[in-house]
């Protein structure tokens, strides 16, 4: 048999451990107690169940990165492995990471069930609901007291006055807390009189906040029709709640001021679109206006007269070419008429000489029959007149007999069937005249040739 | 009224105006007769009038709503329901 020194021993233990897969790589869950920081920074402690304890050494360095403040009686998962302090010969783990055994517990079931809903779909974009722009009543679901509830009602006070709001109070820890958010979101659905709900609650832990990560609660946010916006928490803290909602408030604050709009923006907008209608429309009316004015200002509405100015002038311009166009004609009738003379004359003259010759010799050939006719005819004449001479009264009167004529003077009388008694009378004799009265009608006895 | 002038006040703005426009065109161009242009005039100055009455009715409506456009004060609702 070997014999070994201490050392040996306790390096072939430390060896043993090492090549060990299970304790080079372990989780252990236990209580820490006896807890010290030396002035080194390392954390040494025993982890310990209801029957054993380990004692741990949990250097500076793999401490740094842990927000958990490690405290005697907590209950935590520590990873690292197993060795043997081989100077104090001492069975222990060096500890590389440290998380509360509940919250490590829970943040794992956390995980599962998130993961598993996840596969589900019922964190798909998809499915969320959209929230009302105006919802008319809010359903909150949250503890009755407390700070959220004031928060939720003063933010909403002083963003939208007038807003309606229900609470449907909860225990938000502890065991009813999931049946009371069940209930509350069934009986929310089932009077159907919220247009939106808050699931809501102020920071804690994560053992706090476990009945948000409840698949219960996920489930029933799941199944209602009205829109959820789950504000669990502090802004940091993520709950399967969250991820089934409609919409994820970082804060139950937030989640007021995402519910409902600033009231004074809503007013300002309506009153930004009241003005703007009111430009547009005042501006089109006044379009109208002036395309209306420009139609009256147009010279035929404005001055019908000038319709008929127009028509007048056109009379005139009319006439004036009816006159140009007559005395047009009439130049061309003249020139016509010209050029006609001028043939006319041209031809006249020719033939006027023609003719004149001719008629020169003709006149003379007629003056000189005439001259013969005259010279005969006056020995004729001469002839005649001596004899008429003879039968002209004048002479026969100069000879001693008058003429007597009607007292007209016009009317020789040549029977006395011509006179009347009483009948005046006028005696023409050769040298005068005189008035007479028929006082005796004898007639001849024998009848004078008429 | 004549049935024209009826006709002529169920006309909508655009049309009335539409028309008047018709009508001072053909009038400028001047080849409507006499008699037609002035019928023409008569029916261009019948609409010029209800478009006057139309447009002053809808300035005067835009000024009523002007006024009642003021919002009314709202109270609050908050109740709670208890299981």
């Amino acid at each position: 048999m070997r014999i070994l020194s201490v050392s040996q021993v306790n390096q072939y233990a430390a060896r043993l451990l090492a090549a060990d897969p299970v304790l080079s790589s372990l989780t252990v869950e236990g209580e820490i107690s006896g807890g010290k920081v030396y002035s080194s920074g390392h954390y040494y402690f025993t982890l310990k169940d209801s029957k054993a304890q380990i004692s741990c050494v949990f250097f500076r360095g793999a401490m740094a990165g842990m927000s958990l403040k490690p405290e005697d009686g907590q209950h935590v998962i520590i990873t690292g492995n197993a060795n043997i302090y081989e100077a104090g010969g001492r069975f222990q783990m060096i500890v590389k990471t440290m998380e509360q055994a509940g919250e490590g517990l829970i943040y794992a079931k956390f995980v599962e069930l998130r993961d598993r809903l996840q596969k589900q779909g019922l964190f798909a974009e998809e499915r969320k609901k959209t929230l009302p722009f105006l919802p008319g009543r809010i359903g909150v679901i949250t503890s009755p007291e407390g700070a959220v509830i004031r928060d939720i009602v003063h933010i909403l006070r002083r963003r939208h006055p007038g807003f309606k709001l229900r609470i449907y109070p909860v225990a938000v820890q502890g065991p009813n807390s999931i049946p009371d958010i069940v209930t509350a979101l069934e009986m929310a659905n089932k009077q159907a009189d919220c247009d939106v709900l808050i699931i809501c609650r102020g920071g804690g832990s994560l053992e706090d906040l476990m009945s948000f990560n409840s698949e219960e609660v996920a489930m029933a946010v799941v199944a209602s029709e009205i829109p959820v916006i789950s504000a669990v928490g502090h802004e940091t803290d993520y709950t399967i709640c969250d991820f089934v909602a409609d919409l994820r408030a970082p804060t139950p604050s937030a989640a007021a001021e995402l519910v409902l709009p600033q009231k004074a923006d809503l007013y300002k907008q309506l009153n930004a679109y009241q003005g703007k209608m009111l430009t547009y429309l005042t501006h089109s009316l006044s379009l109208a206006r002036t395309r209306l004015n420009n139609l009256r200002n147009r010279q035929v509405m404005k001055q019908p007269a000038s319709l008929i100015y127009d028509k007048v002038q056109k009379l005139d311009l009319l006439n004036i070419r009816l006159r140009n166009h007559f005395i047009v004609q009439q130049v061309n009738v003249m020139n016509h008429f010209d050029k006609l003379r001028q043939r006319y004359d041209l031809a006249f003259t020719n033939y006027f000489q023609i003719c004149g010759a001719e008629v020169t010799s003709l006149q003379n050939r007629l003056i000189a029959g005439f001259v013969q006719e005259y010279k005969e005819s006056t020995t004729t004449l001469d002839k005649l007149s001596i004899k008429l001479e003879a039968f002209n009264p004048q002479a026969v009167i100069k000879r001693g007999y008058a003429r007597i004529s009607l007292a007209d003077k016009a009317v020789t009388v040549s029977s006395i069937r011509q006179l009347e008694l009483d009948m005046s009378v006028k005696i023409h004799l050769a040298d005068g005249e005189a008035g007479a009265k028929v006082t005796e009608l004898l007639p001849a006895t024998a009848e004078i040739p008429e | 009224m004549s049935a024209k002038d009826e006709k002529m006040d169920e006309l909508s703005y655009e049309d009335a105006v539409k028309r008047l426009e018709e009508i001072v065109n053909l009038l400028e161009k001047g080849e409507a007769s006499l008699e037609e242009s002035l019928d023409l005039f008569k029916e261009g100055m019948a609409l010029s009038k209800i478009c006057e009455l139309k447009l002053a009715a809808m300035e005067e409506e835009i000024s009523k709503l002007q006024v009642n456009a003021a919002g009314k004060p709202e109270e609050e609702a908050v109740e709670f329901l208890h299981e």
